[in-house]
């Protein structure tokens, strides 16, 4: 090759980078044409050629010296045992498998320099094709690299011609002995399941099927990690048979394991791993297989025509199958749908039904009637503070016996004393518990038993009736049990049409029940009911208090678009609706600067600090004067100061404010519902911004928690805390779980407005960018792609994108607009009045 | 030595001053060296990420911001270098004692066939690399970047303000004609 002639070596480098990415024979037709008149040059220029294609197959430099490994001992430099079998750097230990498709030998490298072993797999039989796939396949596979895949190290031929692959050697016990051996629950069996689908799911993004996933196939190591052996090997294996008599011999999945496609010989995709999956799930679950044959059945036979039984039916314990019967029997089953086209669609939509199940959130696997999202929230009942049980309960009768106070007077008392006597009957249910050793009652128990009895007891006193369904449902929507809640109100909608109500009180039902539906991402059942009320509401006569049912039924409107991701028609929306609000109502009236409130988040969003902070400003200065210290809605004021904080660059500020407003919501909400989830997702996220992950991940935890327990799992900014969780969880050097995560925002995102809003496209860009750092360059395009689209939207969380392109060293992204300086110092200005007022927000309520 | 020192050497390394060079290499090595055994005292035979070592190295002694990208190229360019340069010595004390296999130090660089290379395939290496650099000095560098000091594609790229895309196809290029020099037969 050229040496010494920086001028020959110019036009050499030129024509070799021409050259490497063309097929063979466009390659040489290039040489040909290009190397016309000078056969030296073309005599380099193959030789550069072979030189590239020859150093790839080598590795040669592949291993960086840095990534050597140190070793304290002596450098040994013995000869190898006279007679050891080689295979390249490799020699065979002993043999630790046999299979279809050849042997598998523990090994190690040869120069016992250290101590790296590998499982070295060989192809006894190699046909003449298999070299030259075997090559284009290898660079597919090296390419997997993750957690909880072994991994291929390295692959060539050895004595006798023999092919071999060396891959990582994990010492480790197949899945299902592994869940035997340790005892695992149901809890711990699932997590465990979920990193072997994370694995497969980042195969098959890499177009990579394993076609044979099996027990023996997902070895956990001693530290509990699984590890998913013989990635590709079977696809590998089917591509270098093809069409040559070995096929049959090779094509060695387990029948155990196969999927009816596999049996029938037809297309495998990825919904064949997923069956498997399925099988593996089952076995771990119920501690059998799925198919248990009959006289003269075979395997193959019931994989084709028989469907299996639940596993729950299958398990060996009645406890077991207990925690089985509903969700996990119906995910089993879904995973193992004969047509591939039932199964879940993917090793990810299995493993997100698997953490909804774990979430006890409803899962996609079944069927979604009311009934059964019932059913899920009462399952997700936690205790409650006894102290808080009496309060509330104190609440319930004051609202059925105000709201009976505005019946007609013959009957008010009449309605008064039913209610208070059964708010007695109540207390008087529960009483036993204050003397044994169960737990304290609970609010949620005591309006589970005696809620249903509204609808009996009270079934001939309709007007009675009327206002007790509607406190229990604002007494379920306290404990943060919006399903409930609006399971109440649909009651009492019902009753109150029945006994033609004033239509005032109708419309009243209908908006408490559009903003439970709203909090249940029910959107469209939410806008449904809204639009119908604002329908009824254009031939009201135009009186303040229809004005204030319709700002109602539009803020409900505005609040599920922006939940959804419909960012644009809520923004037009709340700067109309403002803008209606202050004629009507007047610029200080309090529910015109709760209108602020929010108007104030969306244009923090948009990056509009100085008006957001104005709003803010006047929201603040209004609930001050109109409320006593203490007043809970202060404290969301205080909470959106933080934000603003937040945003302005200023965690430090941000943080104690957000843990002085933490303090006091819980004392408020008692740590219930969507206000102290939303506060510790605040103080998390600002002390992630000090570079306090782990305090921040515990916050994050916590508002998880809290919005677990409530229910109100899609007030407006479910996909939001999950993207920051996940940033958080990023920053902290944890990118595998953050890709969880970011999956989940994803989902719920999409799930509630689609993949063309802000969060959606914000989780795919974090996605794209989480597989860049794990080796994909492919990813950068992507990132690109969702930036371009973040920044036409002007999402909020562009800027993050932009970072995370430069980082990934694609194209220098320009950095949009920075603040002139008179507008740094208004911020400034702005961010000392925030303080000041949100030392005033803060103040306890004050003691007699 | 404190960041201004430090500081001040990668400046007057980047400007050609060798002795520079030559003092930062020691303050890089040694603190290599230090995290090496704090490495190792977690236990028998660790593997060290050597890329986040010079990285910790280069975060403890300089101040991040201390430095723009620019400077930051410098230095990992600088470390590099220094890696390339003790790994050849070690190969030729190697190659030169090839009986004397009882090197009870702890080194970065013991494993060379971690890489797949026997000390004299390196010492052909180093002396192609020298004959690349007289070509093209960016990419003998490159080789010194990506192989010597551990920096991934997107490292470089990073470094250089390039496309990853442009890193592997130098990086390609640079490699062929290395195999080619170390293996002239083939």
């Amino acid at each position: 090759m050229s040496t010494g002639d920086p001028e020959r070596w110019r036009r050499l480098s030129a024509l070799f980078e021409g050259a490497i990415d063309l097929p063979r024979e466009a390659r040489e037709r290039y040489i040909v044409e290009k190397c016309a008149n000078d056969s030296e040059l073309e005599t380099e220029l193959r030789r550069m050629l072979a030189a590239d294609e020859q150093a790839e197959l080598s590795e040669f430099l592949t291993t960086s010296l840095a990534a050597a490994q140190i070793c304290d001992s002596a450098a040994g430099e013995d000869g190898y045992a006279p007679g050891t079998r080689r295979f390249g750097p490799y020699r065979l230990l002993r043999l630790i498998g046999r299979g279809g498709m050849g042997e598998v030998h523990l090994a190690e490298r040869g120069d016992g320099q250290f101590e790296q072993r590998v499982a070295l797999k060989l192809l006894p039989q190699p046909t003449p094709g298999l070299l030259q796939r075997f090559r284009q396949e290898r660079q597919i596979l090296a390419r997997l690299e993750h957690p909880n895949i072994a991994r291929l190290l390295d692959g060539g031929v050895g004595e006798a011609n023999i092919p071999y692959f060396a891959m990582e050697f994990v010492d480790g016990t197949p899945i299902t002995e592994f869940v035997a051996a340790n005892d695992l629950d149901v809890t711990a069996t699932l997590m465990l399941f979920l990193r072997v689908c994370d694995a497969v799911q980042y195969a098959h993004r890499n177009l990579v099927v394993h076609r044979d996933l099996k027990p023996s196939n997902v070895l956990v190591a001693r530290d509990g990690m699984p590890k998913l052996l013989d990635f590709g090997i079977a696809k590998l294996l089917d591509t270098t048979a093809e069409g040559e008599a070995t096929r049959t011999q090779l094509r060695a999945f387990t029948p155990d394991y196969a999927a009816p496609e596999q049996i029938r010989g037809e297309a495998v995709t990825t919904a064949t791993d997923v069956y498997a999956l399925g099988v593996v799930l089952y076995e771990l679950l119920a501690g059998a297989r799925p198919y248990k044959l009959k006289r003269n059945e075979s395997l193959e036979q019931a994989i084709l025509v028989v469907e299996p039984p639940e596993p729950s039916t299958a398990a060996a314990s009645t406890t077991r199958a207990k925690t089985l019967r509903g969700d996990l029997d119906r995910i089993v089953l879904t995973a193992l749908a004969k047509e591939p086209e039932r199964r879940y669609a993917s090793a990810e939509a299995l493993a997100a039904d698997i953490r909804n199940y774990l979430g006890g959130l409803p899962i996609t696997a079944r069927g979604d009637g009311a009934m059964y999202k019932l059913r899920k929230f009462i399952l997700r009942n936690k205790a409650i503070a006894a102290a808080t049980a009496a309060v509330a309960l104190i609440l319930v009768a004051a609202t059925a016996i105000s709201t009976g106070q505005a019946l007609r007077a013959e009957r008010e008392r009449n309605s008064a004393v039913r209610t208070r006597d059964f708010v007695l009957g109540m207390l008087a249910n529960v009483g036993p518990y204050r003397r044994s050793v169960a737990p304290p009652p609970t609010l949620a128990r005591m309006v589970e038993a005696s809620a249903p009895r509204v609808l009996t007891e009270f079934a001939g006193d309709v007007p009675t009736q009327i206002p007790l369904l509607r406190a229990f449902a604002g007494v379920y929507l306290s404990l943060g049990r919006a399903g409930d809640s609006a399971t109440y109100l649909e009651y009492a909608l019902e009753r109150e049409r029945a006994a033609s109500s004033a239509p005032q009180l109708i419309e009243e039902t209908q908006l408490a029940l559009a903003n439970n539906y709203y909090y249940l991402r029910r959107f469209d059942d939410s806008n449904r009911v809204t639009d119908a009320v604002l329908a009824d509401l254009v031939e009201a006569p135009a009186d303040e208090a229809h004005k204030r049912l319709e700002f109602s039924a539009r803020e409900i409107r505005l609040l599920a678009a922006w939940s959804r991701g419909h960012i644009d028609e809520a923004e037009k929306n709340a700067v109309a609706l403002l803008a209606d609000m202050r004629r009507t109502l007047g610029a200080d009236h309090v529910e015109t600067a709760s209108a602020e409130g929010y108007h104030a988040y969306m244009l923090i969003d948009r990056g509009e600090l100085l008006r957001a902070g104005a709003l803010i400003e006047h929201q603040s200065r209004v609930d001050l004067a109109a409320f006593p210290a203490g007043y809970p809605g202060n404290y969301g004021d205080a909470a959106t100061i933080a934000w603003w904080l937040i945003q302005y660059g200023d965690a430090q500020a941000a943080e104690p404010l957000a843990a002085r407003v933490l303090t006091l919501r819980n004392g408020v909400y008692s740590g219930v519902g969507f206000a102290p989830a939303y506060t510790h997702f605040l103080r998390g996220w600002a002390r992630c911004k000090l570079g306090r992950h782990a305090e921040g991940l515990v916050d994050f935890d916590d508002a998880q928690s809290v919005l677990a327990d409530s229910g109100k799992v899609g007030y407006m900014y479910q996909s939001r805390i999950l993207l920051h969780q996940a940033r958080c969880l990023l920053d902290a050097g944890e990118p595998e779980q953050a890709r969880v995560l970011y999956t989940r925002a994803r989902d719920f995102a999409i799930n509630d407005g689609g993949a063309d809003t802000p969060n959606a496209r914000a989780a795919s860009a974090a996605l794209a960018y989480v597989d860049w750092r794990n080796g994909n360059s492919m990813a950068i395009s992507l990132l690109q792609q969702m930036l371009r689209s973040q920044q036409a939207a002007r999402d909020p969380l562009a800027e993050q994108t932009r970072v995370w392109l430069m980082e990934s060293g694609a194209d220098q992204v320009p950095i949009t607009a920075t603040a002139d300086p008179a507008e740094r110092t208004e911020l400034a200005a702005t961010r000392t009045r925030l303080l000041a007022l949100a030392e005033q927000l803060t103040q306890a309520p004050e003691t007699k | 030595m404190g960041v201004a020192d430090v500081t001040e050497l990668v400046h007057a390394a980047g400007n050609g001053d060798a002795a520079a060079l030559q003092q930062l290499f020691v303050a890089v090595y040694d603190e290599l060296k230090t995290l090496a055994h704090r490495q190792l005292a977690r236990g028998a035979g660790a593997t060290i990420d050597t890329t986040g070592l010079v990285h910790e190295t280069y975060l403890k002694l300089v101040v991040p911001d201390a430095l723009k990208l620019h400077d930051r190229g410098h230095f990992f360019a600088t470390a590099a270098r220094a890696m390339r340069q003790i790994v050849i010595d070690h190969a030729r004390r190697r190659h030169a004692d090839k009986r004397g296999g009882a090197l009870q130090a702890v080194t970065l660089v013991d494993d060379l066939d971690g890489a797949g290379l026997d000390p004299e395939t390196l010492i052909h290496l180093d002396a192609a690399l020298t004959r690349l650099a007289a070509m093209e000095p960016a990419l003998a560098e490159l080789v010194e970047l990506r192989f010597f000091a551990g920096l991934s594609v997107e490292q470089v790229a990073e470094l250089r303000d390039v496309a990853p895309r442009t890193v592997i196809r130098d990086w390609r290029r640079a490699r062929a004609f290395l195999f080619d020099s170390v293996h002239p037969q083939a």
